[in-house]
């Protein structure tokens, strides 16, 4: 193998992600700021994920003994995510006025 | 009020078999050069990038009539011919629908000589001479089934890299699934303004 290539298998992922979210992006939308638009949201998505993953291994493998700080505040931050996010919590849409027309 | 419905989106069967044989060319004879070009960019960088990084051999099919029998677990079923040499490759699936591309591939299933039985190694039986398959005429090796040895001295000593070709060769032709759906019925989510499903004369859509 090339000595570009047998460095780090993780400098081939960008190759993967520019294609998968570029081109289901374009499956799903006909406009290339839409296309552009979700593809960048797709990349943001996959690179916040991996690289999440990454660091909570490399916290984890670094500092052992820590993993019960870690789980911590990942369980904080994904239950604060729900808490933010559950439709229990939205504020409901404010009733329509009367439609004058009609009295 | 309710919004109008939308009217039903034009199939076309010639561009999805087009985009089969190479990504992006039923979009591009739609009219959507722009999409096609980036289908074809994208899923062929995709599929040769991961050829490239195992040196250009994971993708392939062989006939596997000498290696045990594979059945299905629930039916119990015993698999035979094509379907049986697909189980044991399972991944030649996926990166079949790359099109054209992957169809060396076929050629070299369909002129190369079964793959041999396992061999049973102890003390007793010594080891067999290596099993080279014979090279096509036009083709050579490439896309030909290697050798077991091939494989475990891949396995033993190289890196990972090829297990990621492989992942890479699989997902485009996995994606490209979805590029020909987007060839044969349009794009998943039609935008409101109409510039979304091309008409049959080619006209509309994104270009």
């Amino acid at each position: 193998m090339t000595p570009f290539a047998s460095q780090n298998m993780y400098y081939h992922l960008p190759v993967l992600l520019l294609a998968v979210s570029l081109v289901y992006s374009a499956t799903r939308h006909d406009r290339w700021d839409r296309i552009l638009l979700e593809a960048g949201g797709w990349i943001f998505r996959m690179v916040s994920f991996l690289g999440g993953l990454g660091v909570a291994l490399y916290v984890l493998t670094t500092f052992p003994k820590l993993w019960p700080y870690a789980a911590g505040g990942f369980a904080a931050v994904m239950i604060g995510y729900y808490i933010v996010t559950s439709p229990l919590f939205r504020k409901s849409a404010p009733p329509k006025p009367a439609d004058p027309a009609k009295k | 009020m309710p919004p109008p419905p939308t009217d039903p989106p034009r199939l076309d069967p010639l561009a999805a078999f087009l985009s089969y044989l190479v990504p992006g060319l039923g979009q591009v004879m739609q009219g959507r050069i722009g999409k096609g070009v980036l289908f074809f960019v994208c899923l062929y960088g995709l599929f040769f990038y991961g050829l490239y990084l195992s040196n250009w051999r994971n993708v392939w099919l062989a006939d596997c009539a000498k290696l045990p029998e594979v059945s299905v677990p629930v039916a119990n079923v015993q698999l035979g011919g094509t379907l049986k040499d697909l189980s044991y490759r399972k991944g030649f699936v996926a990166q079949f629908f790359i099109g054209s591309a992957a169809w060396p591939a076929v050629i070299q299933y369909l002129h190369t000589e079964a793959l041999p039985p396992p061999e049973v190694r102890n003390e007793t039986v010594p080891a067999k001479p290596e099993w080279r398959p014979t090279p096509h005429r036009w083709l050579g090796s490439y896309m030909q089934a290697p050798s077991e040895e091939f494989i475990n001295e891949l396995q033993t000593n190289g890196d990972k890299l090829w297990d990621l070709g492989w992942v890479y060769t699989v997902i485009a032709g996995i994606l490209n699934i979805l590029v020909i759906y987007d060839a044969f019925a349009g794009p998943v989510i039609r935008d409101e303004d109409g510039a979304t499903v091309p008409d049959a004369d080619g006209k509309g859509g994104a270009a």
